[in-house]
């Protein structure tokens, strides 16, 4: 039986490690999107208040509204995290798995 | 001495994983498992609001009466809270039941000021279709990663 704990160690780090950075990778590019839209959303309630377009109550509720939308974007990046973090900690324990399946 | 606990410590660790590995549990569980049926019927609820807000807005102005547009408020908020119901029903899925909590408090609220104001503005419709359009997005992402 041929078990060398630090090899293994090492390997679940670098599985973990690697994993991390493949998934947190498509972070950046979609938060780029929703600050993105966000301005254009609040450019746009900008100018239509300034232009009368909209009422001061309408006006409100749109930012209100505005705030639910980043509420809602800001709750997939909480996923994004917890999803990339469940895969990190999988991947390590299969290599430790395997190492011992290997070993016994 | 310290020999001896590291072997022991070995050994220990050795035999925990068998363990883990023999029952099962070797899997770490953060997020709700990823669902195909729950994506498909993001997409779809998020194209039926499209069309939704796409034939408000062909609609001449004083044409869009509340009465004229009361069931498909009524269907696509069946919809929305079937949805909040399946993924409700999920463990470790707490985002996207309030991702889709927001999606109906935007929803009844939208539904309350048609009533309200017996019309909707252009500029109001083409705010609120780039809302739902942003939030199931959001949802859509966010069910994907859960994908292994």
């Amino acid at each position: 039986m041929s078990f060398d704990i630090n090899k293994v160690i090492t390997e679940m780090k670098n599985a973990a490690v690697s994993s991390l950075k493949n998934e947190l990778q498509k972070v950046p590019p979609y938060l780029k999107v929703i600050f993105e839209n966000e301005k254009n959303a609040l450019k746009a309630l900008a100018e239509a208040r300034l232009k009368g377009e909209i009422s001061d109550k309408e006006f409100k509720n749109e930012l209100e509204r505005e705030k639910k939308v980043l509420e809602a974007e800001m709750l997939t990046f909480k996923i994004i995290t917890k999803a990339a973090a469940q895969k990190a900690i999988n991947a390590a324990i299969n290599i430790l798995v395997d190492a011992v399946k290997i070993a016994i | 001495m310290k020999e001896t606990m590291r072997k022991y410590s070995v050994q220990y660790l050795i035999a925990l994983s068998i363990i883990f590995f023999l029952s099962g549990g070797c899997r770490v569980q953060l997020v709700a498992d990823y669902n195909e049926n729950i994506h498909n019927e993001i997409i779809r609820v998020a194209e039926e609001i499209d069309l939704f807000y796409t034939r408000l807005l062909e609609t001449p102005v004083d044409e869009r009466v509340y009465e004229n547009f009361k069931e498909d408020y009524l269907l696509i908020e069946v919809d929305l809270r079937s949805l909040l119901l399946q993924n409700k029903v999920r463990p470790l899925n707490e985002e996207s039941v309030r991702q889709t909590e927001i999606a109906i408090e935007l929803w009844l609220d939208d539904k309350e000021n048609h009533k309200e104001n017996n019309s909707v503005s252009d500029f109001i419709i083409k705010q609120h279709r780039e809302q739902f359009s942003r939030i199931f997005t959001a949802m859509a992402i966010g069910e994907s990663a859960k994908e292994e």
